[in-house]
């Protein structure tokens, strides 16, 4: 019982909120996530994500567009 | 909605009459005026509805000058949107999120007090805006500039108004967010918290992101109009798109800020009324962040037909499109909830379920206007009119029925009329979709939006969307009588007023004491 919870390391941070992204955990991921993850590093990896995200959709609307030669 | 009766507050040398409204710091009456501001707001933007629709009903002038009706369609989006729908969110937040957590009070009980008495001077200002020379204003909802750099001074009163809810939204915010966060009962960890208040942490970021940027761009509209600036003003170097993109950057989280809170309140009533916990609780947390982030990079949506370039086109086309993603997600939850529940359809379930139908339409109509090409078509026409009302109405209003109905043995003690309720709902429900689904055909077949006339073609549909109209205004009022009837009396509560409620909220009596958990309790 005196054992500290472990903290999540950052890719364990990423893989929640790239889930969250889709909406969808797994319940044993989220026992694991409400266990371990430190809010704080949710938050950054939260708008990493989120500007990553556009980042890749910016990537594939240029490719888009330059295939279409718009 | 007063709960609580001045004899409970014996002994604790509070205010009676008006002094203990005007006075409250307690989380339980703030809640109530909240809610009663709301419904007088939502009467009042309902009345402009109600003209608009009288005049809508057959082509050509009868009942309105064309002037009027701009200021009607105007105010009556600023005051459903700022007025009603999200006061009354917040109304159940401060009711219920102290509640569900263990808490004693909001954490900042005298700012609470002054989140609220900002609105009725707010309010005072845009109503009274008609009253002025000039009239109301008349720019649309949105305020778009150039058209809100020339109006008369009932802008003025306008911006003011908004600057004043905008701050009593950003220190409602503030409260709900230090509360969540630090007035937890001992054991109740975040995630097991119940939904509405996840839902509402979360809305209540958004609300702190984005009302500051609602106020500049207001503040900019203000100063262009008396100061010389010239932000939106392309004569003096301004722009006036860019004001449609900081107001966009603003009006799509406020989006979900209107409808996150809904989300909460029908994840609480599924799970009571199919006798099974929540299907996919943390999904729903994940979701719930996953649209908040989304919703800052889907703006310019709104803006297809401004003129974009077309990498920038399917930009804000793609990532409105996932944005169905976890939105879906939540559907399935509820609909996975329900399946083999021992379901039972009292008047809260009915209007939950009501929600997830007619909300669900709203949503694939936002889809369509999502696909840019088809949005340039549809644009300003009476399809978006109806995709937002199917959204706004049947999403938000109607869940705020629901939780109405649900909370309403815990705020009065007293069981609602199951008679009236279904009476309300099925009302509502019908006379809804008689206003609304028309719209979507009107809006195919080409008729814009926010004119006082139209061509004869359309005559059919708008006859019959104003009947709907006036059908669905007066079933409001059976909301009212319900709502007199169980403050006045009734079948007494008990604690747990719904045979599978689960959570804090029913640990204690019905009605609510004027204080409650003072001590906080522990949660296994």
């Amino acid at each position: 019982m005196t054992e500290a919870p472990r903290r999540a390391g950052f890719l364990a941070t990423m893989r929640a909120v790239l889930w969250s992204f889709f909406g969808v955990r797994k319940r044993q991921g989220y026992i694991d996530d409400a266990g371990s993850l430190d809010p704080l590093a949710v938050v950054v990896a939260g708008v990493l994500a989120g500007a990553i995200f556009v980042v890749v959709l910016v990537l594939i609307v240029q490719w888009i567009v330059g295939a279409a030669g718009l | 909605m007063a709960a609580v009766t001045p004899e409970q507050l014996h002994g604790h040398h509070a205010p009676s009459g008006l002094m203990r409204w005007l006075t409250t710091t307690n989380h339980k009456d703030i809640g109530t005026m909240y809610m009663v501001f709301s419904f007088i707001m939502f009467l009042s933007g309902g009345v402009m509805a109600l003209t608009i629709r009288a005049e809508l009903f057959q082509p050509g002038l009868q009942v309105v000058q064309p002037e009027f009706f701009n200021q009607l369609t105007t105010m009556h989006g600023l005051v459903m949107v700022f007025g009603a729908i999200m006061p009354a969110f917040v109304g159940f937040a401060n009711w219920m999120i102290p509640l569900m957590i263990g808490a004693s009070d909001m954490a900042f009980a005298r700012m609470n007090n002054w989140s609220f008495w900002l609105l009725p001077p707010a309010a005072i200002l845009l109503i009274g805006s008609f009253f002025v020379p000039g009239g109301a204003t008349a720019a649309g909802w949105t305020l778009y500039a150039p058209l809100s750099v020339q109006m008369g001074m009932g802008m003025d009163l306008a911006i003011f108004a908004i600057h004043i809810m905008g701050i009593s939204s950003i220190m409602g915010a503030i409260n709900i967010v230090v509360t969540v966060l630090n007035m937890r009962a001992p054991g109740m960890t975040m995630m097991k918290m119940p939904l509405f208040c996840w839902t509402w942490l979360i809305t209540a970021y958004l609300l702190i992101a984005v009302m500051p940027v609602l106020a500049g761009a207001v503040t900019m509209v203000l100063t262009d109009r008396h100061f010389g600036t010239s932000f939106f003003n392309a004569a003096g170097g301004g722009d006036p798109v860019m004001y449609q993109h900081i107001f966009w950057f603003f009006g799509h989280p406020e989006v979900y800020i209107m409808i996150l809170p809904a989300f909460g309140i029908v994840s609480q009533i599924i799970p009571t009324f199919a006798r099974k916990p929540l299907f996919g609780y943390a999904s729903m947390v994940y979701a719930t962040a996953s649209i908040a982030i989304l919703s800052f990079a889907v703006w310019a949506h709104h803006m297809f037909a401004t003129g974009m370039p077309a990498a920038g086109q399917l930009f804000f086309m793609y990532a409105t499109m996932l944005i169905a993603v976890p939105t879906g997600v939540k559907v399935f939850n509820w609909v996975a909830t329900m399946w083999r529940g021992a379901l039972s359809f009292e008047t809260p379930m009915l209007w939950a379920v009501g929600f997830i139908f007619v909300f669900t339409m709203g949503g694939f109509t936002g889809l369509i206007c999502a696909i840019a090409p088809i949005d340039i078509q549809v644009q300003d026409t009476y399809y978006v009119v109806a995709h937002f009302h199917y959204v706004l109405v049947a999403g938000s209003l109607f869940a705020l029925f629901a939780g109405a109905y649900y909370w309403l043995p815990k705020w009065t003690g007293h069981m609602p009329s199951e008679a009236l309720g279904k009476l309300h709902f099925w009302c509502s429900m019908i006379f809804f979709n008689i206003t609304f689904f028309p719209m979507h055909f009107l809006g195919l077949a080409g008729m814009p939006r926010r004119i006082p006339d139209y061509a004869l073609q359309f005559a059919d549909f708008n006859a019959m969307a104003s009947v709907g109209a006036f059908g669905f205004g007066l079933s409001q009022l059976i909301f009212l009588v319900a709502v007199v009837k169980c403050i006045r009396g009734g079948e007494r509560a008990a604690a747990r007023s719904w045979e599978s409620a689960e959570g804090l909220e029913w640990t204690v009596p019905s009605p609510a004491p004027h204080h409650t958990f003072e001590e906080a309790p522990v949660i296994r």
